[in-house]
């Protein structure tokens, strides 16, 4: 069984620090392929995609944090990142692919600790990898 | 297509997974061309090698698998139509593949 405490995304090799939460969601759309003769639904596999969010403490002296993603999402470029074990060991399985920055939220409220939010798309393929 | 990795390789910019590692997802034409410069090797689809007798019909019948195959008696195998004791013999003598998971 894993722990989520150990699952992280890492934008290349480096883990997003102070990490709080992180889901990763592979999604497939579907082709309706029935007709008026169909007596039920069939269904074609369509396009894929996959989305990543995560929440993190702020930190804005921490290089390693969501503070390496937010240039991402205002230059427009593309990130190489995964969902990923913080230790691989063999057999662990990953997600990796090359991202868009589409969501970069602050919230910073009283009696509480200031957070950040971010969301990935996925851009092209997601590869599945079975650690050696 | 899935494969497996035969010596690091940068699968993605500033990624780079070790040998060993077993990769679905990837781009075709990225896996064939590490497949064709000796990087990586292709790993055999679910189901029985591509070479193995009378692969076909024992797929249509269900029988998916070699372990599952090996482990059901001769007389199961011969129930299954166009299966006869020359067929059942090249079967039992089959050596599993290398690169079947």
């Amino acid at each position: 069984m894993e722990l989520g405490k150990d699952l992280v995304i890492k934008k290349g090799t480096t883990t997003i620090a102070a990490s709080k939460s992180c889901s990763f969601s592979l999604q497939r759309d579907t082709i309706n392929v029935s007709t008026k003769d169909s007596e039920a639904d069939f269904k074609e596999y369509g396009k894929y995609r996959a989305t990543i969010s995560s929440e993190h403490l702020v930190d804005f002296s921490d290089g390693t944090g969501v503070f390496s993603l937010d240039g991402a999402l205002l230059e427009g470029t593309k990130v190489t990142a995964s969902w990923i074990k913080k230790s691989e060991a063999t057999g662990d399985i990953s997600y990796s692919g090359s991202w868009v920055v589409t969501t970069f939220e602050l919230s910073a409220d009283d009696n509480s600790e200031a957070t950040a939010s971010i969301s990935l798309e996925s851009d092209g393929p997601i590869t599945r990898t079975v650690a050696a | 297509m899935k494969i497996k990795l035969l010596e690091d390789t940068e699968i993605l910019k500033g990624l780079t997974k070790p040998a060993g590692s077993i990769l679905s997802g990837i781009e075709n034409a990225k896996a064939l061309s590490w497949i064709s410069e000796g990087k990586a090797e292709r790993l055999q689809k679910a189901g029985l090698p591509n070479d193995y007798p009378y692969r076909e019909r024992l797929m249509e019948s269900g029988y998916t698998s070699e372990q599952f195959i090996n482990k059901v008696s001769d007389k199961i195998l011969l129930d299954i139509n166009g299966i006869g004791p020359k067929t059942l013999t090249e079967i039992r003598k089959y050596k599993p593949h290398q690169n079947e998971e």
